[in-house]
């Protein structure tokens, strides 16, 4: 490819009018046509309206008509009848669909109706979005010319504000964190705002799981308790993106069957898709080029004055790498340094309220994020998404996607795929992203840890009293949750905290459990990043996550600015940075220690030959213990090793879930797991089942750990452990556990496409980490494993057959 | 209970401990003599009734002292102008003791001291919650009590007792006597007039330094917790001491009231916080 014909796709590029030219040249030039697996257009959409319900206020229509809403899309429209109908009901659509007409509509309508007496909460999983929103629906109230007040109550609320919002706030805007320590625990002083509570909305319920979702569905039910208490019995307005089981995960949510509305009727103009592989360097090891360094190249195309464009990084320091990258190339991109910016969640306040307000006035026409930006937090709609790697979830490909599209104007959205087996496999299977969602959401309200923490922030609030069989049933919060008497007991009898006296459980002690209990979405213990030499905070980043970012010489960034951790003192949670110029970006390393606690279910399957077990799965309570060991030293652009040096922190514990993959020593010696490097080949198998987790489940990778045995101290075999990596696990391994078959069956389809020849990082891994044989032995255990009959139930002791061999 | 339920229970909550001071206290009391039994008529009554007489002395002052309060200056002094009016002998004089300072609906106010004068004799009714099924009983009682009164004498009350009561009414739909009462709370006028003089200025160290009180054996506040928590679960408990440093605490009520209104302040009162009503 020479210089000039490049030089030649910029200029066209820059001066290109519209993004069609703009893909026609990513179609015809040869540099990037053989790259781009897939083009998929979806045709501009036409609105589909329907008249305002008859049952809306007049001058709830002529509010909309002055705001230049003449009629609602029809998924508006039908939530809104639903909602006045008395009905819980869910949107799932797409961002910028209109969902919040969906919600304010029937809130304000409710308040007309009953003379500004009845109240609504609204929760937001950002502090960000919650503000956004008061001023939206301020502005509402003032056009409808009523006193009516919409205020948020967050920590940054001030005091004086705090009285009069409870004593008169009919709009309460809040987020899950406030609801729990802040208005729950003192709710006798929201009295009235618990009387007349009519509805509450929730948004963003896409990302209420895990165990954030899961103690978020607890401090629902507690919610739904006090408000019974003071007599009503709220109605939930939820909106979602795309979800793969709506309802079952509505009603896991709030504990009740909620109507579900899907069909996005909003216009769009044409929309593009991209799916982009970037080119094999080395077909024999598999090595594809960095797809960071390929959203870079592409940066000159995609890029330019006279639209906006926005990347997504799967990855901080991506962000930050990219951000670099991108301000030093501004001028080839025909733009200025400072219309180029990095946004993540670390970011303070400020600076992301600057960067949102840039973006809203076209000032900022490109923007390097994490996922931070996939929220609803209005920046205006792009032109031009990049995805640097799959998201993890199809509802956050299209969260991202969703974030460009102007009414009526075209917009282009690029998928690059990593050298990761996700990636590569929706890279040979694009209908899958397409297609209805297929990854389940883990929410387990009822997991032990959650649980019992809860019900001692509940019983604080308000007794529970025992029914005539002595549970809870009839209780109007946990009346579904399993075994949530006996863990009353437990905490009564066990903890310092509650009294059971008369068949009641009371809170007894002088102590305020929701300040002890996190929702685990935002870890109170977070870590603060501070400047040496100020003192001022630059930054923050959860605990688990800070023995590899904030060690004792880390490299850490903020807006392509390099800082030096100079000292991290990990007790008082603080990391101070001293402002370098680095040539070098740090990744750490650590160590993983799993240890069986408990096994509660298992599968297996017999041998076919001989007596004896072939293989099992199984499902249990594990202790890990994860200690930060070494980070290495890597330079910019050329990601040249440059050094390495140790760690000295203390190691994170954990007690979660875990699904365990085990091979008899017979199977695995047959299958040439024995010969040669056995180790490396089972490892490099459990990496690949660790990586497609995500097209079964809903998690990032992160959120599964992984620790691979080639002779298990446990079970005295090879033993794959994929655990849940958060105390007391949120249900994914269990949904790993009834899904092994789909899980099995991706990683050997990512296999058997890869174009390696022995290993590669889209596949097994490198053959430095796997061996030679390593993809070889991973496809046949695959095969194996996959072919025959099925595995059935078993008991979860080792039987003696099988010690004795092992 | 299934075993196994308990046993992951155990595993998977890494148990905070109990809070220091509760802690702290049990140990303390395991070496003492169990405490005798609390009254039958206390249990039956919901509230035990201390009597004076007039001229009882607490500290250097009679009781009665507060009676001769000068209401100008107390008017000044609460920067309410319905003190202008302010008869001690309508006042209640309130205090109470909780099961924590959070507030919250998990605190419970057990034990609520309310001081009234009759007939120049001061009696202090103590309301015990000696049941936590019994609190709307109590609450009601204490509704009715304030209502009855036309003005609050505290020390702190309109920063915390006073809330920790209502919240506690509104909780079980007792509409919350204090809204138009007005409330004279000892603690700012002292604190302008006294602050930096003597350390601090905890109705302890005030009732001492400027009426004379001295507390023999007195039990800490602090303690008040635990007392109620042990008579709750029938171990050894220390209410009496409560009931006593309760009684104590509404007693200086009604003294540092008098010494408030026998001083002319010498210098101007200068501006706080708190603000005109």
């Amino acid at each position: 490819m020479s210089g000039d014909a490049r030089k030649g796709g910029e200029r066209r590029a820059r001066g290109a009018k519209d993004l069609g030219q703009l893909v026609r040249a990513l179609q015809s030039e040869p540099r990037w046509r053989t790259r781009f697996e897939r083009w998929q257009v979806v045709p501009p959409r036409v609105a589909r309206v329907e008249p305002f319900p008859e049952q809306l206020d007049p001058r709830l229509v002529e509010m909309c008509r002055a705001r230049g809403i003449p009629e609602l899309y029809e998924h508006q429209a039908r939530f809104v009848r639903a909602a006045l109908e008395g009905e819980d009901v869910l949107v799932a659509t797409p961002t910028a669909s209109g969902k919040t007409l969906c919600y304010t509509l029937p809130v304000l309508q409710r308040l007309l109706e009953t003379q500004g007496r009845a109240r609504s909460l609204f929760l937001f999983p950002t502090k960000a979005l919650g503000q956004d929103q008061t001023a939206v629906l301020s502005k509402e109230v003032e056009a409808l010319g009523e006193d009516w007040h919409a205020c948020t109550y967050d920590g940054d609320t001030p005091p004086s504000v705090r009285r009069t919002l409870r004593d008169r706030g009919h709009l309460v805007l809040t987020n899950p964190w406030m609801l729990h320590a802040g208005i729950l625990p003192n709710h006798a002083k929201w009295s009235e705002l618990f009387r007349d509570l009519a509805f509450v909305v929730i948004d963003e319920v896409h990302t209420l799981s895990g165990v954030f979702g899961s103690s978020v569905a607890n401090v629902l039910r507690r919610l739904v308790r006090i408000a019974r208490h003071y007599g009503s019995n709220p109605q939930f307005l939820l909106c979602s993106a795309t979800l793969s089981e709506p309802a079952a995960h509505a009603q896991k949510l709030v504990g009740r069957d909620v109507r579900v509305i899907g069909e996005d009727a909003s216009p769009s103009g044409e929309r593009t898709f991209g799916v982009y592989n970037p080119p094999l360097l080395n077909a024999v090891a598999g090595l594809r080029a960095s797809a960071l360094e390929e959203a870079r190249e592409l940066a000159r195309m995609l890029c330019g004055p006279g639209h906006q464009t926005i990347f997504f990084c799967q990855r901080r320091t991506a962000v930050e790498v990219l951000t670099r990258y991108l301000k030093e190339a501004a001028e080839a991109l025909g733009l200025q340094p400072d219309e180029i910016r990095g946004y993540r969640g670390g970011y303070l306040p400020d600076l992301r309220r600057e960067i949102e307000q840039g973006l809203r006035a076209g000032k900022v026409k490109v923007v390097v994020s994490t996922n931070a930006l996939e929220l609803g937090i209005d920046i205006g709609a792009l032109d031009v998404a990049v995805l640097v790697g799959y998201p993890g979830s199809q509802a956050s490909f299209w969260q991202r996607a969703g974030r460009v599209g102007r009414r009526q104007k075209p917009s282009l959205a690029v998928l690059i795929a990593r050298s990761d087996p996700v990636d590569q496999y929706l890279a040979h299977h694009p209908e899958q992203l397409f297609g209805t969602p297929q990854e389940k959401l883990g929410l387990d309200p009822d997991n032990l840890v959650i649980l019992s923490e809860q019900l001692k922030c509940a019983a604080f609030e308000l007794p529970f009293r025992a029914d005539a069989d002595g549970g809870i049933g009839s209780d109007p919060g946990f009346g579904a949750a399993r075994d949530a008497a006996s863990v009353l007991d437990y905490l009564a009898e066990e903890s310092r905290f509650l009294t059971k006296r008369g068949g009641t459980w009371w809170w007894m002690a002088d102590a305020y459990p929701a300040q002890d209990v996190n929702l685990g979405g935002e870890d109170p213990d977070n870590v603060l990043v501070l400047d040496a030499s100020t003192k001022k905070a630059i930054g923050e980043i959860d605990r688990p996550s800070s023995i590899t970012t904030v060690h004792q010489g880390a490299i850490y960034q903020v807006e392509g600015e390099t800082w030096k951790i100079e000292t991290f003192d990990h007790k008082n949670r603080r990391a101070y940075a001293r402002r370098v110029e680095s040539d070098y970006f740090t990744e750490a390393e650590v160590d993983v220690d799993v240890r069986v606690l408990r096994l509660e279910e298992r599968a297996s399957r017999p041998r076919a030959a001989d007596p004896g077990e072939d293989w099992s799965i199984w499902r249990g309570e594990v202790h890990v213990t994860t200690l930060a060991t070494q980070y290495k030293k890597i330079r910019f652009y050329t990601r040249e090793n440059v050094g390495a040096e140790d760690i000295h922190l203390p190691a994170e514990e954990l007690d979660s879930e875990a699904f365990v993959l085990t091979l008899s020593d017979e199977s695995a010696a047959e299958l040439g797991l024995m010969a040669g490097d056995r180790g490396a080949a089972w490892r490099g198998l459990g990496m690949l089942l660790r990586r497609v987790a995500p097209l079964v489940l809903s998690c990032q990778p992160r959120d599964l750990g992984i620790s691979t045995h080639v002779r298990s101290p446990h079970f005295r075999r090879p033993a794959i452990f994929l655990y849940d990596a958060v105390q007391g696990g949120v249900g994914l391994s269990e949904i790993l556990f009834r899904s092994q078959r789909a899980l099995l069956t991706a990683a050997l389809e990512v296999i058997a496409r890869c174009a390696c020849t022995h290993g590669c990082p889209a596949c097994v891994g490198p053959t430095e980490e796997v061996g030679m044989l390593g993809k070889e032995t991973a496809r046949r255990i695959l095969e194996h494993l996959l072919a025959g009959p099925a595995l059935g139930k078993s008991e979860t002791e080792i039987s003696e057959s099988a010690e004795a061999s092992a | 209970m299934s075993e196994s339920l308990r046993e992951r229970l155990a595993r998977l909550r890494r148990e905070p401990e109990a809070g220091p001071s509760v802690r702290e206290q049990l140990a303390r009391r395991a070496a003492r003599t169990p405490a005798p039994v609390l009254p039958e008529r206390l249990v039956r009554e919901q509230g035990i009734l201390a009597r004076t007489t007039p001229g009882d002395r607490h500290g250097s002052l009679a009781l009665s002292d507060a009676l001769l309060a000068d209401r100008l200056v107390l008017a000044r002094d609460a920067r309410d102008e319905r003190f202008a009016g302010f008869d001690p002998a309508d006042a209640l004089y309130l205090d109470t003791e909780t099961t924590g300072l959070s507030g919250g609906a998990g605190t419970y106010v057990w034990l609520v001291g309310l001081g009234t004068f009759a007939e120049g004799r001061f009696s202090v009714w103590q309301g015990f919650l000696s049941e936590p099924a019994e609190e709307r009983l109590l609450l009601e009682l204490v509704a009715e009590r304030v209502r009855a009164c036309a003005y609050v004498v505290s020390f702190f009350g309109k920063s915390f007792d006073r809330h920790r009561l209502e919240d506690k009414m509104r909780m079980h739909g007792i509409a919350p006597p204090f809204a138009d009462k007005a409330h004279l709370d000892l603690y700012w006028p002292l604190r302008r007039r006294h602050r930096g003089q003597f350390g601090d200025c905890r109705l302890r160290t005030l009732e001492h330094e400027l009426c004379g009180v001295e507390r023999e054996d007195d039990l800490p506040g602090s303690f008040a917790p635990a007392a109620w928590f042990d008579f709750l679960h029938g171990r050894p408990h220390r209410l009496e001491g409560v009931f006593q440093h309760n009684l104590d605490d509404v007693k200086s009520l009604a003294t540092l009231l008098a010494h408030l209104g026998r001083e002319v302040p010498s210098a101007p009162v200068p501006a706080t916080e708190e603000p005109l009503k």
